[in-house]
């Protein structure tokens, strides 16, 4: 077993009248295996980071493309969406078990950093 | 408009043999409604729909949110999915909340964000920021 440290922060001056300035920090306990990555992935079929038969997982998903402003899609693996990542934008997300997790890229291929943590 | 900025770090020592440190940033613009709210998970809601409904896709386009399951008991877990059929269980599921975990994502706001508890009645926060 492993252990990662997550911590989000969230700020802003002029999103309100006040500023905003939150911190979230959470100790991962994780197990192999663990996978991070750097990878193109198309827009004519989804690619699969997760299997469905994998456990519960954490996943952060960016989308770094630099050739084109194209979204991403985040999808289980069976192929429901629920979040679409900008480009530059980020996903942290603690995946439910056995649903896997999958991206589609939205017109274009994009280039995509990943990583996925399995849940001890 | 405004600007919100958004860090994520993850950090560890032994998740591999080399050190791991992943600093993510990115300034997201909104400007649309923003919300932060604190919401009790009934485990034993019987119509998902009404009682536990998170945040309504009618109400927001694009938006960035962040979920924190605030309990500290490791069996109250809390699924994120949808619900359509306004019964006992979610229909499609995607996030579970562990305890203490919480998500962060762009949320296509194409279906409503619906909860559900494994146990007990753990308190989700939710903060939403739709886009500009």
């Amino acid at each position: 077993m492993a252990t990662v440290n997550a911590t989000l922060g969230i700020s802003s001056s002029n999103a309100l009248l006040d500023s905003i300035n939150l911190s979230l920090t959470n100790t991962l306990t994780t197990t192999d295996p663990a996978d991070v990555g750097r990878i193109t992935i198309l827009h004519s079929g989804p690619t699969e980071l997760a299997a469905a038969s994998t456990g519960a997982h954490y996943v952060y998903i960016k989308n770094i493309s630099s050739t084109n402003s194209k979204p991403v899609d985040i999808r289980t693996a069976a192929g429901t969406a629920y979040g679409q990542i900008a480009t530059g934008e980020f996903a942290y997300i603690p995946a439910k078990v056995n649903l896997g997790i999958e991206v589609i890229a939205i017109d274009e291929s994009v280039v995509i950093e990943y990583a996925i943590f399995k849940k001890a | 408009m405004a600007t919100l900025t958004a860090k994520l770090n993850l950090s560890s020592s032994n998740v591999s043999t080399d050190n791991l440190n992943v600093l993510l940033s990115k300034v997201l613009t909104v400007g649309g409604d923003y919300r932060s709210f604190r919401k009790v998970i009934a485990s034993g809601a019987s119509n998902l729909e009404t009682a536990n409904i998170v945040i309504g896709n009618a109400s927001y386009g694009k938006a960035y949110v962040l979920l924190h399951n605030t309990s500290i008991v490791a069996a109250e877990i809390i699924t994120i999915g949808e619900n359509a059929d306004t019964n006992a269980a979610l229909d499609y599921t995607n996030i579970a909340l562990g305890a203490g975990e919480f998500a962060f994502y762009p949320w296509d706001s194409s279906v409503d964000l619906v909860a559900d508890a494994a146990s007990g009645n753990p308190v989700l926060e939710v903060m939403i920021f739709e886009a500009s």
